[in-house]
Parts: C-alpha cells; structure tokens; sequence
C-alpha cells in the first residue's frame, strides 16, 4: 500500500484513527453478553408491537434465574438501555421500552451490517 | 513550492505546536495540582503525559522533537546552573521514550502503519508501558547524574502513577469532548457499547 508521506497530511489521518479508538474507549457503560442477549429480546417483542412486561421478562427462564434477570434489567435502565411505562388503566404492568440511547445502539448495528455488506472482506 | 520545503515546513509546524501544547499543559498542571506535587518536577497527576501520548501516536517523530525541546525549555534555568546534561537527558527520555515504544509496537505489527491496527485495550497498554518506561528512564537518568538525592525504588512510583492518571484523565477528557461534539457514535465491537 502507498504511504503518505506529507507530515500534515499523516497527521490528520491518525488523529482521526485515534479519536476512534479514544470514542471506544470502556466507560462502564458496556453491555455483556447476557444483556445484550435480554435486551435484543425485550427489544424484539417492542418492535412486534407488544411491548413485554417486568413480569413476562424476569419468566425469560432460558436467560436465566427471575432474580439474576431482574438484576440484568436494573443494570440495563442503568444503563439508560431500557425505560418502563405503565399503561393506562392498568397501573400493575410494567411495561419494558427501548430508549433513544437503545435505538442509536441497534442502527448503528445495522448500519455496520450495511457495510459489511457492501464491503465484503476478500 | 518544493515539495520537501513544503515537508520540512510541515514537520516545523508539527514540531512547534507539540512544544506549545506540551508546556502550556506542563504549566496547567503546576497551576492546578501543585498541592499534590511529590517533588520538583514529578507529580501524582501529570496532564502532560495524556499529551505526550496523543502527539506521539498522531504526530510521531515530530511531536517527540517537540516535546524534547518543550521540555528543554522549561528545564532552561538548569543550563545556566551546571546542570546542562541532565536537563538534555530529561527532555530526549520525555519527548522519545513514547515514540520508541510506538515504534516498537509498530513493527511487532500491533499498531498498523496509520494506526489501522490500533484499538482501546491497546491504546491502554501503550498509555501504561509508555508510563512504566518513562518513570524508569527519568529515574535511571537522576540516579545516574545525581546518586545523592535520588532513590529510584521509591521515586519511581509516584511518577509511574502520574504519568498513568495524567495520560488516561487526557484521553478520557477527549473522549467526553468527541462526545460533545459528535452525538454519541456508540461502538458494537468488543470494546465498548
């Protein structure tokens, strides 16, 4: 491959790979494998028009315990990945809702199947 | 214009503005941490460092001139007081030992020629080896130059630690100020959300 050989010019090209790398840098804000796992789940049921409730998440029982996956969705509204609502007239059900934070989070993941797409490694 | 006048100008340019970044912040630092100061020159938190990791790995060898004389310049008054060749020694073990371990990186194929290969658990490994390496250049150089004063088994912590927070507070407030300016492009890999 050609390198470039003018200073500003290979400057400027690795600062923008580095402020990549610096925007990816952990903050505590990472989500596991688990949560990702409960979240593509609530997310899914969302996007089929029927939100699930606390309840029906914690029941998840091939993700896990009603205790651990309990704690899982307190990580995730932590997290600002999930929010709750209640719904009129029945104030017993808590329903779970991505958040602007969530929806960011699943098209960047398709923008980069996009890509990947597009751009298919030889 | 020529075309390596125009590159030697460039690089100039490169030079000159690691050697202003990297004393403005060296003076920042005394401003804002010199209570916690563990001794002249060597602090619990040193914000240069985040500098000297950013110009480096952006900049190279340019940024490591500039740093070494940057840090000439603050040591200046060691010129006139018979200190001349440890305040050399400081400002080309300051400006190069990051370069030197870039470049070793570099050529283990870590790095990739225009960072392609770098990502955050490696900018964290640099930031540390980078400050591990520096702390045990500086200490070796004072302990060699001046046996007296100097007790590199102690000395040597207080600016490893300073050198670590100061370049990781760096590169996380450029995090915070890339997110400010770009709504939060948030990151599916391994590394981060």
């Amino acid at each position: 491959m050609k390198q470039i050989n003018r200073p500003l010019a290979s400057a400027y090209l690795r600062f923008l790979q580095l402020a990549r790398v610096i925007q990816a840098l952990p903050d505590g804000m990472e989500m596991d494998a688990n949560e990702r796992a409960l979240l593509e789940a609530v997310v899914l049921r969302w996007h089929e028009n029927s939100p699930m409730t606390v309840r029906e998440a914690i029941g998840l029982s091939h993700l896990g315990s009603p205790a651990t996956l309990h704690k899982r969705i307190t990580r995730l509204r932590e997290k600002e990945m999930l929010s709750t609502l209640n719904l009129e007239g029945d104030r017993r059900a808590k329903f779970l809702t991505p958040t602007p934070r969530t929806i960011e989070y699943f098209s960047h993941l398709g923008q980069s199947m996009q890509q990947v797409q597009h751009n298919p490694v030889a | 214009m020529n075309y390596s006048v125009r590159e030697a100008l460039e690089t100039a340019a490169l030079i000159l503005i690691s050697a202003l970044l990297f004393v403005a912040f060296f003076h920042v630092n005394d401003w804002v941490f010199a209570g916690i100061e563990y001794r002249q020159g060597v602090n619990w938190i040193f914000l240069p460092a985040g500098f000297r990791v950013i110009l480096v790995l952006t900049m190279g060898i340019p940024a490591g001139m500039g740093i070494m004389l940057g840090t000439w310049y603050l040591g200046r008054a060691g010129f006139e007081t018979g200190q001349a060749s440890l305040i050399l020694l400081n400002g080309t073990i300051s400006g190069f030992t990051p370069w030197v371990i870039m470049k070793t990186l570099e050529n283990r194929g870590k790095l990739g020629t225009q960072l392609q290969q770098l990502n955050s658990t490696q900018l964290l490994n640099f930031t540390l080896i980078y400050a591990a390496g520096n702390a045990a250049l500086h200490q070796l150089c004072w302990w060699l130059l001046d046996h007296a004063s100097v007790n590199p088994w102690v000395d040597i912590w207080p600016m490893f630690i300073g050198d670590a927070l100061g370049a990781l507070i760096m590169l996380y407030a450029f995090k915070g100020l890339l997110g400010l300016l770009k709504p939060s492009t948030l990151t599916s890999n391994s590394d981060g959300l």
